[in-house]
């Protein structure tokens, strides 16, 4: 977007809600109009650029869907989700579309859309949205997203799916999901972004805020199918209270540029976060997890497991960041990166960073960069099977590891086709799942 | 089965074998013995394809066809077979997972249809019983976490599935002790017919108390520097290998 058609579409913004969230959201408006996108100078973005993305003419604020067209969408829905029956929350061209939704109204979770609902919201207790910029942008122009609420001692039996559906270029759409677990509260949500736009270019810009009460659990799966021309942009913005527990996994398989920050906060002792993930890059790729957990309390756990399938042409990057406070003493934190490079120019940038000031820590990180093992190889050969599909096996092995943590079903087995299809040669590679 | 002449290896430009020559027959079982560094596992290697090996001449037949130029996938699905001295760890793959595949790889090659789940079961039910390992043993990684002992067994339990015309024993028996030896032999033997060839690589003889050897070969540096019968191994546990060394030497 030129400079000045980025002012012209934050300009004409109209600036929704009561005066305090007009007055943030004008803030927010005012901090991006500012710095504007994050350019390779910010050590945050050393190894992504966001100039192919700045330079798009988007429309920021797509209009929503026609509701003639439900009985279309809804059957270009039933094609792409991961399960028919659970609850699920659409999203078209970033706007939730309630009448696409599968939700059946309940006094002890409340779902509640934002474009009718931001005028209600307490706005004290949004969590800051700096030093994210994206973010910011996001703030300013969310009209669109959800606020998912469950009242304390409620655990939701069924994962709630947050489905978001791209089927429009030339847009880029700013939702927001605000999630407020109550004490106890416990709820299982998938984000799956999965598009139709066939040719040109969209970008989803997302932020995820979390405010989990004390002793809540939830647990947070995404599974970004973009097309190859998409961009994607995300921000998991969570705070946890006294023993809180987070399990966050990230599955990102499609997309031309893709940049997940993950900003968690644990703030009361006993809190936790267990991170972990997966990205597959190639053909031109590029996907980029940013992850920064802050042990603001004592007696805090953290883990950090990511893994990275780079084929051909593909790009990653991954930056895990541990921040021990003073005070906070008797902290747990692990962090794993492992890639796998399968072809010529794949590339990676993996870096940890653990900034500690107290000394009664437990740390660990590890990372290892690598290719597929020969010896390995060579034993599949010895016993019959042929040169590339050993290859094929030994990805797949690789990825199992992350596989392995999804609880639900439907996904798990999405993921793992999904990484066979990403072996040279799917047919084959499906045949052996 | 298998004909090797003027075989010569090398590894990293350092040549190991030598100008190499063995025939074997089909029904026969071959020791190929001889100390450290004589180029025993090279051999076993370079039969079953092992890309860092570069056969820089001779040539090898094995059933009328050219094994230096099959992939080790093919040297395979024509039936030969390579016991690893050091079986691989692999982990995220199944083992019973790779044994079924690798058994539908050969068989498809052979035109035979593939076996399913319910009969590959059904195959390897009596195989892990010779083997004395458990069920279990099949839903692991393969090799993963395996002691050295079982990770031999698994070798030769694969051996039994697959059946292979030549197989290929390298240094199976070290790190084992008498029990797993003789149920390792036993796994062995229970495979010996007139149409299969063994070929056992070994540095010591007590391997061959069980598995009993038609011929014997003397490997020292690259090459066959002396053959016999079983006699042959019971002489060179008693005199150890200087003698030969000694012998080929001044020859």
């Amino acid at each position: 977007m030129s400079t000045a058609s980025l002012q012209q579409q934050l300009q004409s913004a109209r600036i929704e809600g009561s005066d305090v969230l007009a007055r943030l959201r004008k803030d927010a408006l005012q901090s991006f109009s500012e710095v504007g996108f994050p350019t390779r100078r910010l050590e945050d973005w050393r190894y992504t650029d966001l100039k192919l993305l700045a330079e798009k003419e988007l429309d920021l604020r797509p209009a929503t869907s026609d509701a003639d067209r439900d009985t279309e969408l809804a059957r270009m829905l039933a094609t792409m989700q991961l399960d028919s029956k659970a609850p699920a929350l659409v999203f078209v061209n970033g706007s939730y579309r309630p009448t696409l939704s599968r939700w059946v109204e309940r006094a002890d979770v409340a779902v509640r859309n934002l474009a009718e609902h931001w005028d209600h919201l307490d706005t004290s207790k949004l969590l800051a949205d700096a030093p994210h910029t994206l973010a910011s942008l996001n703030f300013a122009l969310a009209d669109q997203g959800v606020h998912v609420a469950v009242a304390p001692g409620v655990r939701l039996e069924q994962p709630l799916h947050c489905i978001f559906l791209g089927e429009r270029a030339g847009i880029a759409p700013q939702p927001r999901i605000i999630i407020d677990l109550g004490r106890g509260a416990e709820l299982a949500l998938v984000q799956h972004f999965v598009d139709r736009v066939g040719g040109g270019e969209a970008w989803l810009n997302i932020v995820t805020q979390v405010r989990q009460a004390p002793d809540s659990k939830l647990e947070l799966y995404r599974l970004q199918e973009h097309g190859a021309d998409q961009f994607h942009t995300s921000l998991l913005r969570a705070e946890l209270d006294r023993g809180a527990c987070l399990t966050a996994g990230y599955f990102d398989i499609g997309g031309r540029l893709v940049r997940n920050d993950v900003d968690v906060t644990l703030a009361g002792p006993e809190a936790s976060v267990d991170l972990f993930g997966l990205y597959l890059a190639s053909q031109g790729q590029h996907i980029d997890d940013h992850l920064r957990v802050d042990h603001a309390a004592a007696h805090t756990t953290s883990r950090q497991e990511f893994r990275g399938i780079i084929g051909e042409q593909g790009r990653a990057v991954f930056n895990g960041k541990v921040l021990v406070r003073p005070d906070s003493q008797h902290i747990d934190a692990q962090q794993r990166n492992d890639n796998l490079l399968l072809g010529e120019n794949a590339e990676i940038d993996t870096k940890p960073e653990l900034e500690i000031y107290a000394d009664d820590v437990k740390c660990s990180h590890g990372t290892t960069v690598g290719e597929i093992d020969p010896r390995q190889l060579f034993y599949l050969r010895a016993r019959g099977i042929d040169e590339k599909t050993a290859r094929g096996l030994l990805t797949q092995a690789f990825a199992k590891r992350s596989l392995s943590r999804i609880r639900l079903a439907e996904l798990a087995d999405r993921v793992a086709l999904r990484v066979a299809g990403h072996l040279p040669d799917r047919e084959l590679a499906e045949a052996l799942l | 089965m298998l004909k090797i002449e003027n075989l010569h290896a090398s590894i990293a430009g350092t040549p190991i074998l030598k100008g190499l020559d063995l025939q074997v027959n089909a029904g026969e079982v071959h020791a190929i013995m001889g100390p450290n560094g004589s180029g025993k596992s090279t051999l076993a290697s370079v039969l079953a394809g092992r890309d860092d090996y570069e056969v820089t001449s001779g040539r090898i037949d094995y059933c009328g066809q050219d094994l230096i130029a099959m992939l080790p996938e093919e040297r395979a699905r024509a039936g030969l077979f390579l016991a690893f001295q050091y079986p691989i760890e692999i982990p995220g793959v199944n083992n019973a997972y790779l044994l079924k595949a690798a058994l539908n790889a050969q068989r498809a090659a052979r035109g035979l249809e593939q076996v399913d789940a319910f009969e590959f079961m059904r195959l390897i039910k009596d195989k892990l019983e010779t083997m004395q390992m458990s069920r279990e043993f099949l839903n692991r990684s393969v090799n993963e976490g395996f002691s050295g002992g079982e990770k031999k067994r698994n070798e030769i339990l694969q051996m039994l599935m697959l059946e292979p015309k030549l197989a290929v024993l390298d240094e199976t028996d070290s790190g084992l002790d008498v029990d797993a030896l003789k149920v390792v032999a036993a796994g062995v033997n229970s495979l010996r017919s007139p149409e299969r060839a063994m070929v056992l690589v070994t540095h010591y003889q007590r391997l061959l108390e069980l598995i009993v050897p038609d011929h014997v070969h003397v490997l020292s540096a690259g090459r066959i520097v002396k053959s016999g019968d079983r006699k042959l191994a019971l002489e060179l546990d008693e005199k150890g290998y200087d003698w030969i060394q000694a012998e080929a030497a001044s020859a």
